[in-house]
């Protein structure tokens, strides 16, 4: 086939058709920016819902509750009582928020609010002592894309430029630059098509209602769920992590450490807050050493840094049948642990003196 | 410079074998040139071949040499030490070896005189749209165009803005998708039925080609919004009737570079049938091992060198502009297509041994040839595939491969959104790298 010298009959002639679909193309995607709401999950919206105020200057906090989707319970005006009344609490947990996301989480909200007195941080010993492939923004998509999607692109390129994570920076670049029919086409497709009356699935789902409708004020969620944990949930667990193991490393505690000194610099007081464990992962994380470990390098941070203290410091282990699976409590666990943090809170802090004595 | 980085991008540390294959071949195309002794002259050329090769050889083909002599000592009784390099393949080593050697050639052979400025050469090897995966440029084509000044044209930016669109719906939408079908079937061969391998030989057609061709029409398109013509490297080669019309619309560039570097020196088609089956054999077998250091590729350049050579001994060999009806012609493509497709299953199996298992479910020896399955990936294979194959067809009846810029504005529109929601909404963008990157 020999190559035509001109294809296009003339020269002078602007590419109309390139600018016209291109215009389409941007009405088809502010179209579905326009519809998001109606096809995100309900786990997404939410999370958007508190995005939002968290860079919203307007609503000051007094006290962040910080951690993973294992604190999406901690009601903030249970904690509110607890300090005594009168404080703005607001539950920023996140599914898939490891120790990384919270210290890049601290940073980016001080570019938008004033520092709070106090932040709850919850943790387990897996999220500082186990496998260090686990649980990492460079080596778990998961908490990448959770980190793209929670923290603002300004705070967070900056960041990554500041740490030279290069890898990161072009990563974030890429998924900020996926246009919105891209970013959301697993929800999309079945969301045209229920809308269209042709799909098997129906968008929103019932899951998505369950959780919107979970969701409450100030972050929470009161997802309460009724299946219990299988006697074999630790080790499908422990296969479905590809095995867990002691890190030795440590590679999440300089993070913790990082986060721990940019809430020293801005006198805020840090709060470690243990949320209950299933009996069978507390005793294969005895096994292994992670127990043991973990509750030195509480020590070993306490005794660094004077704004950081530890609410319980004996780690709480629930019966197995209190778990939905090895992470989460179901309904019988959260409405025995909802009973219990409240009134624990309040008299820790007491015997600290009450919350103004917290900042030392 | 911006070649450079492109490169040093993947792996900063091989730039220097682009330097030393530079440095080498303008050396010696200087000398070539310059000297008139012809002892001096030749001296230099086998310089730059053997530079080249020497270095294609280390890298490439070390490993594959020394485990297969060793399996020969082995064999003869002799106990050999496994020797083997742990060294990363230099992405596009293959093409730019290739690209420069051939400027060296060229100026022996009378047919290119030597640029003067270094730093155009520099850019003639390390060209970056095409470093990687080609086409593999000639220098008396692509250095005119490096040492002339250059001015934007609208008209060639357009089609070169269209190009990389396409290219990139090739790769993304369809190869990437396509691929998901042939992996899966590929992966499984033990369980797989005779339709399944069928559907995913069609299959994997389809994604080599879309994804080779793509990156071409990406790499053509990227140069000519910078004011470059680079050639033209696929021509809707399966349309193609003959073997040798197949040749010249698959990866064009090396097949003229095969034809004119080792065929035609060789003797090509001007000599006794013997002889010319057996450089057939040759150039064949050859460019079978250029795509990688394993049997296989060996083995599908041989069944290749033996279709080249039956339809030939046949006398089905027809010059392309060959008028015959519709009906002959459909069914000559149709067969010659399937003849690829029994090629891509040598070329697709990680071994040869890969290679029974799927002759043993191709042909249905271990039972089980249809299953509905195989009929559902057909029908996914036609929806990923359904726009590349009507716009070839435009092209070919055309024989424009740009017939769609000059089509209607309003089909324009809805050919330009349609792509832009295929990829947006249907792209593989975990999809694997492209396949020519690791030849």
């Amino acid at each position: 086939m020999t190559v035509p010298s001109s294809s296009i009959s003339s020269s002078d002639r602007l590419p109309w058709a390139g600018f016209i679909a291109a215009l389409v193309c941007l009405v088809l995607e502010g179209l579905i920016l326009t519809l998001q709401p109606r096809f995100v999950s309900g786990l997404d919206l939410t999370v958007s819902g508190k995005r939002q105020t968290m860079t919203d200057p307007s609503q000051q906090e007094d006290v962040l509750i910080l951690g993973d989707s294992r604190f999406f319970s901690i009601r903030p005006d249970v904690v509110d009582r607890a300090f005594g009344g009168s404080h703005v609490v607001t539950n920023y947990t996140w599914p898939f928020a490891g120790v990384e996301i919270v210290d890049y989480l601290l940073e980016a909200y001080l570019r938008y609010k004033k520092p709070p007195k106090a932040i709850l941080v919850g943790w387990m010993p897996e999220n500082l002592a186990v496998s260090p492939e686990r649980m990492s923004v460079a080596s778990d998509p998961l908490y990448r894309t959770r980190l793209f999607t929670v923290i603002p692109a300004v705070p967070l390129a900056s960041r990554f430029a500041k740490d030279r994570r290069w890898e990161l920076l072009w990563e974030l670049f890429e998924y900020r630059a996926l246009p919105p029919s891209s970013r959301h086409r697993a929800r999309l497709i079945p969301f045209i098509r229920s809308a269209a009356g042709a799909g098997p699935v129906t968008i929103p789902d019932a899951e998505d209602r369950r959780i919107i409708a979970a969701y409450e004020g100030g972050g929470s969620f009161l997802l309460y769920r009724d299946e219990v944990a299988g006697p074999d949930a630790v080790t499908s667990y422990e296969q479905a992590a590809g095995g867990l193991r002691l890190d030795t490393t440590l590679g999440n505690v300089a993070p913790f450490r990082s986060f721990l000194e940019r809430a020293k610099a801005n006198r805020i007081s840090v709060i470690l807050f243990n949320v209950p464990m299933p009996d069978g992962l507390y005793q294969r994380f005895d096994e292994l050493g992670v127990i043991a470990e973990y509750q030195q390098v509480i020590a070993r941070l306490r005794w660094e840094f004077e704004n950081f203290e530890v609410m319980e410091p004996a780690l709480q282990v629930y019966p197995d049948e209190y778990f939905a699976d090895v992470g989460h409590m179901n309904r019988q666990g959260d409405e025995q642990f909802a009973g219990h943090y409240g009134p624990a809170m309040k008299q820790w802090l007491q015997e600290q003196g009450g919350p103004d004595r917290l900042a030392r | 410079m911006a070649s450079y980085f492109f490169y040093g991008f993947w792996d900063w540390r091989f730039l220097g074998l682009i330097v030393f294959s530079t440095l080498l071949d303008f050396t010696c195309g200087r000398v070539v040139h310059g000297s008139k002794s012809d002892s001096e002259r030749k001296l230099c050329l086998w310089l730059s071949i053997a530079g080249n090769l020497g270095v294609l050889g280390f890298f490439k083909y070390f490993n594959f040499f020394a485990e297969n002599l060793s399996t020969l000592l082995a064999a003869a009784g002799f106990e050999a030490p496994p020797f083997v390099l742990t060294v990363l393949l230099p992405v596009g080593i293959s093409f730019y070896t290739f690209q420069t050697m051939s400027y060296t050639i060229d100026i022996y052979q009378g047919r290119l005189q030597p640029t003067r400025g270094f730093l155009d050469f520099a850019l003639f090897v390390s060209f970056f749209p095409q470093l990687v995966a080609g086409p593999i440029e000639r220098a008396r084509s692509l250095l005119p165009q490096i040492c002339s000044a250059r001015y934007f044209d609208r008209k060639q930016f357009y089609e070169g803005c269209w190009l990389i669109y396409w290219g990139l719906y090739k790769k993304v939408f369809v190869a990437d998708n396509v691929a998901r079908i042939v992996d899966k079937v590929y992966g499984s061969l033990d369980t797989s039925s005779g339709l399944h391998v069928l559907v995913a030989t069609y299959a994997f057609a389809v994604q080599i080609y879309c994804d080779f061709s793509g990156y071409s029409d990406i790499a053509r398109g990227a140069a000519k919004t910078m004011g470059f013509e680079i050639s033209l490297n696929f021509d809707i080669p399966y349309a193609a009737r003959t073997p040798q019309e197949f040749w010249r619309r698959w990866h064009i560039s090396l097949s003229q570079w095969l034809r004119d570097y080792l065929y035609i020196p060789l003797g090509g088609s001007q000599q006794r049938s013997g002889r010319v089956f057996l450089n057939l054999m040759v150039v064949m077998a050859l460019g079978g091992l250029w795509h990688g250091a394993q049997w296989h590729f060996v083995f599908w350049g041989i069944y290749h060198g033996l279709l080249l050579a039956g339809y030939r001994l046949a006398g089905a060999e027809s010059s392309p502009q060959a008028r015959r009806s519709i009906m002959r012609n459909g069914f000559a493509a149709l067969l010659m297509f399937h003849f690829t497709c029994l090629g891509w299953m040598l070329f697709r199996v990680e071994s040869m041994g890969q290679m029974s298992t799927v002759g043993a479910r191709f042909f249905g020896w271990n039972g089980g040839w249809f299953t509905a399955l195989a009929l559902g990936d057909l029908y996914l294979l036609l929806f990923y595939s359904a726009l590349v194959i009507v716009l070839q067809v435009f092209q070919y009846r055309s024989n424009n491969p740009l017939v769609s810029l000059g089509w209607k504005l309003p089909i324009r529109v809805a050919l330009y959104v349609a792509m832009y929601l295929s990829l947006t909404l249907g792209g593989a963008y975990d999809g694997p790298q492209f396949i020519y990157f690791q030849f």
